[in-house]
């Protein structure tokens, strides 16, 4: 009986301090910082592309919180210089401004080829 | 120890209790231990173990440029050397992936056939020197030396416009700077190898002169047209993360469908293969287009208020204009459509119907090489475009977005120099914006050109991430004309072209050298770096570095114009104007917005969506179906040179050659100009289990037919010349149809580990070889795909 109680005893210290796998549902980052996969992931369901916060999320070493929207943007150094309301067309109701512009006359500048060629040649891309 | 049975269930029931009430014990724990720990960001935590003293460890970004989609790369390097790539996690395109390619490309690092240093040739012009005993080394000094002091004896002659540069794809500032370089110079040759199809549409259409981007992320129902986005195409992680997204990050699934005469690797992956007779793309899109149109599922809002060229119109002449409505309505009708694309009519109404009426709905173009380059390219682009208009996807969630670009520091004007003004005005070599009205390019003419001195010769002609020997069509005729000319070639290895070259000033890889990137197919700006992880493992050079060492040799007005020591100080002077952190960008390699506006139609930043690069073409925030920018270039006599429409692809039936052709590029293919990769010629053709050599996919009925079995060694028979190649049976390729892989048939100077006896010099065949070297009328793009082809054993 000594030694039930003795073999049961040390099982019941050691076995908690060793490591073992978390039984909960959700993956392990989200557990540990406490926020739902969408708060780091563009889809939902987790995986795949990060959203902002995720990546500064990971840009910080994967702490044990996710950066606030606006701590994200200075942590990956985004200024955000657009207004939104350039985005959005004015209602025809309140302004003329978002009405369609009528279509320029059609015109032919053939002789200018050579300045579409370097129009084109300007791209900004890779 | 021995046990009772009593023990045993005792100490069994003890053990099961205490693991019953573990996860209480380790929850209490948890709780404990967040109460504890401050939820401030915990800098104890981090993700990886700290490096062990014994040996130097660090993890450095750069950016992969094996192909177009510029992936962000974390390197480990220890000790000085390079170990391990992945993807950076903070690159907004891949974050934190990267392909097979950039898996490999430790291997473009420490290739073995990367050349040693500088070299001059030390045979006569007329023979291959791919022996590097036929070259001598000379210091950087020396050869640099050479190409100013010949740069400056021909300006100073007036023939500054006889050199040229050939290029394949070229990153962030090389592009710009390499252009000013020339301009400053006074040559108008500055000539592309890449395949531009897909933003001359963009430009033509919507007036922007870049890639169309395609959030399939947020689409409801994706139609690719030609092509394989998830193996080549200029955004590829961008498209593999966003059909992830699509078929699994959404509620409501959406469904892909691929149109090829292929099963690639994307359309094995899609909801629904639509198999075609290859080039003939256009009409299908056309016919589904008429079915739209008819049926009234068109964005009737969007078309009338935010398009031009929809229904008939009068020019300020009076003069009255046919639109695409009525093209469409009378010219393609769903019968017509089934007799060009082999595609049943009622095929054709199906797809029409689930892609008027699942919104947002989007059209692919294919943007690989050797995708859409059948004749009928550029009308096939805008067919395919337009439907994209018609059901009013543009610039929407799920729609075709534009990439925006970093407002980097504008350049100077270049210092006034009247000599190099008359010299740029003279024509191009490859006919660009002269014989090719809306041309970026045509280089497959320049081969034919240059050997016969047309429309001048050239005296210097420079080679940079790019082999045309083998990259051009039928690229053995290049060998004239680099034998003509003082060739100067960057690449880092003795490829076929470099073979003829007299001097090669060799590279880096960008492992080793500083450079930036332009981060694109995620419609928001950003900017990534490529920084020297390791220390050069070659003597080579950044070849940014190199023309701004020749500009301040040829000095004057050349030298005034790129007035920078190197080439880290140009990146930093343009990125400069951005206003982030230098330091930051280093230790991520990458900065972006991070958000990519949605511009409604008519808001202040429609104008940057729409229209905004036009030249000829009013900016009046119109999607042209008519377009207005052809027009002006073209004054046409026919209307329909402006709409989008189907041409027959060039090459008429020929019984002689009844098959046709298509050479597909595979996920494994590199840039060229790298040499061979071995890991990635180890999975090169793990579709068809075929490896270190290309192969043939032939139907099996056309195989029986032609009494061919599995793994026969077949001839491919063009009117230009003839491959032989092992024959794959399968079942997913047009009945007439053939397809070899894109990028194969290269010379290796290393035996990279095979057995002498069937080590090959040359790996696999070049389909190019066999294809036709005409160029499109309009945009002077080559004409080569499909091609007319005999099988025989």
């Amino acid at each position: 009986m000594k030694k039930f109680f003795a073999i049961t005893i040390l099982l019941t210290i050691i076995v908690p301090f060793l490591p073992a796998t978390p039984t909960v549902a959700l993956p392990e980052y989200s557990t540990r910082v406490g926020e739902p996969c969408g708060s780091c992931h563009t889809s939902a369901a987790g995986g795949g592309l990060r959203s902002p916060r995720g990546q500064a999320w990971v840009a910080q070493g994967k702490l044990n919180t996710v950066p606030t929207m606006d701590e994200s943007l200075k942590i990956l150094g985004v200024k955000v210089t657009t207004d939104p309301a350039d985005y959005i067309a004015p209602t025809p109701s309140t302004t003329a401004q978002g009405a369609p512009a009528p279509a320029a006359p059609l015109a032919t500048r053939y002789e200018r080829k050579m300045m579409l060629l370097m129009r084109l040649l300007e791209y900004g891309g890779n | 120890m021995k046990l009772s049975r009593r023990e045993f269930l005792k100490i069994s029931a003890g053990v099961a209790a205490t693991s019953a009430a573990l996860p209480l014990i380790q929850t209490v724990q948890n709780v404990a231990a967040s109460d504890a720990a401050p939820r401030a960001p915990d800098p104890s935590t981090p993700l990886r173990a700290p490096a062990r003293a014994t040996y130097d460890e660090k993890y450095l970004h750069t950016v992969c440029s094996l192909c177009p989609s510029g992936c962000g790369l974390e390197v480990r390097v220890v000790d000085g050397r390079a170990v391990k790539v992945e993807g950076n996690p903070l690159h907004p395109l891949n974050q934190g992936v990267c392909c097979p390619k950039g898996q490999a490309s430790l291997e473009v690092l420490y290739s073995p056939e990367r050349l040693p240093a500088p070299l001059r040739r030390k045979v006569a012009k007329d023979v291959a020197a791919n022996d590097i005993a036929q070259w001598e080394k000379i210091s950087w000094d020396d050869a640099q030396k050479i190409v100013a002091d010949k740069l400056r004896a021909l300006r100073e002659q007036g023939q500054a416009h006889t050199v040229a540069l050939l290029h394949g794809n070229l990153r962030g500032q090389l592009r710009p700077l390499l252009q000013r370089f020339l301009n400053a110079y006074g040559s108008p040759n500055l000539i592309s190898m890449e395949n531009d199809l897909a933003r001359l549409a963009l430009f033509l259409t919507q007036g922007v002169n870049g890639y169309p981007i395609y959030d399939i992320d947020n689409a409801r129902y994706v139609m690719c047209f030609g092509g394989s986005i998830l193996e080549s195409s200029q955004h590829l992680q961008k498209y593999l993360s966003g059909y992830g997204f699509m078929h699994r990050g959404q509620s409501n699934r959406a469904k892909l469908v691929v149109v090829d005469s292929r099963l690639n690797v994307t359309a094995a992956k899609c909801d629904e293969w639509v198999p075609i007779r290859p080039g003939t793309l256009g009409a299908l899109a056309l016919g589904m287009a008429h079915v739209l149109i008819k049926s009234g599922a068109v964005n009737e809002s969007f078309v009338k208020n935010w398009t031009f060229g929809y229904d008939d119109f009068k020019d300020d002449q009076g003069k009255t204009h046919l639109g695409f409505k009525r093209l469409v309505l009378e010219q393609y009708t769903l019968e017509r459509a089934q007799d060009i694309t082999g595609i049943p009519g009622s095929t054709i109404a199906k797809l029409a119907g689930e892609f008027g009426s699942n919104k947002p709905a989007l059209a692919i173009l294919p943007t690989g090489r050797g995708d859409l380059l059948s004749g009928n390219g550029l009308s096939t682009a805008l067919a395919i475009s337009a439907l994209n208009a018609l059901v009013g996807s543009i610039e929407v969630p799920g729609g075709v977005q534009v990439q925006h670009y970093a407002d980097y520091a504008p350049w100077s004007a270049l210092p006034s120099d009247a000599g190099a003004e008359k010299a740029r005005a003279m024509p191009r070599l490859d006919g660009a914006g002269a014989d090719y009205p809306v041309a970026l390019s045509s280089y497959q003419t320049l081969a034919e050109n240059l050997a016969k001195a047309k429309p001048y010769a050239v005296n210097a002609l420079f080679l940079l991430n790019t082999n045309p020997i083998l990259d051009a069509p039928q690229g053995q005729r290049f060998v004239d004309a680099l034998k003509k000319s003082f060739v100067v070639s960057f690449n880092p290895t003795l490829d076929e072209s470099a073979a003829y070259a007299d001097l090669i000033l060799p590279s880096l890889t960008f492992f080793e050298m500083w450079q930036d990137d332009v981060i694109e197919g995620t419609g928001f700006a950003g900017v990534a770096l490529r920084q020297p992880v390791v220390a050069p493992v070659r003597d080579g050079r950044n070849p940014g570095d190199v023309i701004l060492h020749i500009a301040k040799q040829i000095g004057g007005a050349v030298g005034q114009a790129l007035p920078w020591r190197d080439f880290l100080e140009v990146v930093k002077f343009r990125i400069g104007a951005l206003g982030i952190s230098w330091d930051d960008l280093v230790k991520n390699g990458a900065w972006s917005a991070l958000v990519y506006n949605f511009a409604q139609p008519g808001s202040k930043a429609w104008s940057k969506v729409v229209g905004r690069d036009r030249v000829n073409a009013p900016k009046d925030g119109r999607y042209d179906f008519f377009s207005r920018e052809l027009f002006a270039a073209l004054n046409p006599s026919d209307d329909v040179a402006c709409l989008p429409h189907f041409e027959l692809p060039a090459e008429p039936a020929n019984a002689a050659y009844p098959f046709l052709l298509t050479c597909q590029e595979t996920m494994t293919q590199p840039r060229s100009c790298v040499g061979v990769v071995p890991s990635l010629q180890e999975i090169y053709g793990l579709q068809v289990g075929s490896r270190w050599d290309s192969w043939v996919e032939i139907h099996p009925k056309a195989a029986r037919a032609l009494g061919i079995k599995k793994d026969d060694l077949v001839w491919v028979e063009s009117a230009a010349g003839k491959i032989r190649a092992r024959a794959k049976l399968v079942e997913g390729i047009w009945q007439n149809a053939v397809n070899i892989p894109y990028g194969q048939g290269q010379y290796t100077a290393a035996q990279w580990g095979r057995e002498p006896s069937t080590a090959k010099r040359v790996v696999g065949v070049n389909p190019l070889q066999l294809v036709s070297t005409s160029a499109e009328k309009i945009s002077g793009l080559a004409m080569m795909l499909p091609t007319r082809v005999k099988i025989y054993k």
